[in-house]
């Protein structure tokens, strides 16, 4: 049987009987998508690889807990979320208010070096990694995941009326970074 | 006309979040102000290019973690195990079974017939030794 068209739901179905090749095959079909929100938001790639291998971790031990109606997608993300949040607080690497503060949507004392830059997606991304950790998640989660507000909302623990602020807010700021390369 | 607004829902726009009823007036308002319209065309721009964004890749070493827990290793030894018994060596091992257990068989039939009598003897024999030296002491 081909396994990369076996959906997640029935995947779990199996990981939760004790086979363990259907965690290895949502594991490997997860993995980059959940290490590359990690490492956007701690900005470390040790720090990204232990919070994304601990989400894996509890993906198989914790698979159990996972009720039905949610997606495996969005239950894995709420778990990167806090395991992000657990390695800032393990590692100090940004402060916590970071994740909370609403007032500043995007750092202006790293400065954007993207003349040195050519690609616009290394542009994007350099100017992405800027936004302020509140902002930079609502972004990635929708952006790159495709997230609707609701399950946004339901990963970063807050309402969807926040989740359409932070991504106006985030939009208006990435526009204004890269307004010079546009 | 708030532009502030109106750019929220060029944002919502962009999620396909914003209901008909108001795409309308946005796009009215996008056709009067340069202002917004600059906006549309940015945010539309980023949008279109943070979709072409690869992934970054897991390090190998994060791979090997989970290797080593056992799930693809398990998962992938299991399966080679059970795909790889070819029909020649599942013939040979057949065979080979069968072979050991007429030797033996026959083995048993020939210590049975000509060598019983000559090692019970030899058994008698230790046996009785060891009563005499048992007696000794
Ligand atoms: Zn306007």
């Amino acid at each position: 049987m081909n396994t990369t068209t076996v959906p997640d739901e029935e995947l779990i179905v199996q990981l939760k009987n004790g086979e363990l090749n259907a965690g290895s095959v949502l594991y490997i079909r997860h993995k980059n998508a959940v290490y590359s929100f990690c490492l956007r938001m701690l900005k470390d790639p040790a720090a990204a690889q232990d919070a994304a291998q601990e989400t894996f971790l509890k993906m198989i031990t914790k698979i159990q807990s996972i009720e039905r109606g949610v997606t495996l997608k969005s239950w894995l993300f709420s778990v990167a979320r806090n395991e992000v949040l657990m390695v800032v607080r393990r590692k100090k690497i940004i402060s916590m208010e970071q994740f909370d503060d609403e007032t500043v949507v995007f750092d202006h004392s790293t400065p954007l070096s993207i003349t040195l830059q050519t690609e616009m997606k290394e542009k994007l991304l350099t100017a992405i990694m800027q936004l302020k950790p509140a902002y930079r998640e609502a972004y990635l989660l929708r952006e790159t995941e495709g997230f609707t507000y609701e399950e946004i909302a339901t990963t970063t623990l807050t309402t969807v009326s926040a989740v359409k602020s932070k991504l106006f807010k985030a939009r208006a700021a990435l526009n204004e970074m890269l307004k010079p390369y546009l | 006309m708030d532009h502030q607004k109106i750019q929220e829902q060029i944002s919502q726009f962009m999620d396909n979040e914003l209901p008909k009823e108001l795409q309308q007036a946005l796009f009215r308002h996008l056709s009067e102000c340069e202002l917004c319209r600059e906006f549309f065309i940015d945010t539309k721009t980023i949008h279109d290019a943070v979709k072409e964004l690869a992934y970054d890749t897991v390090p190998h070493a994060m791979d090997r973690k989970f290797e080593v827990l056992g799930m693809k290793e398990t998962a992938s030894q299991f399966r080679n195990r059970t795909l790889t018994i070819s029909i020649p060596t599942a013939v040979y091992s057949i065979g080979a079974v069968i072979m050991m257990t007429l030797f033996m068989y026959v083995v048993g039939n020939i210590q049975e017939k000509y060598l019983s009598d000559q090692f019970l003897q030899s058994v008698n024999i230790s046996r009785q030794q060891q009563t005499i030296s048992f007696d000794v002491n």
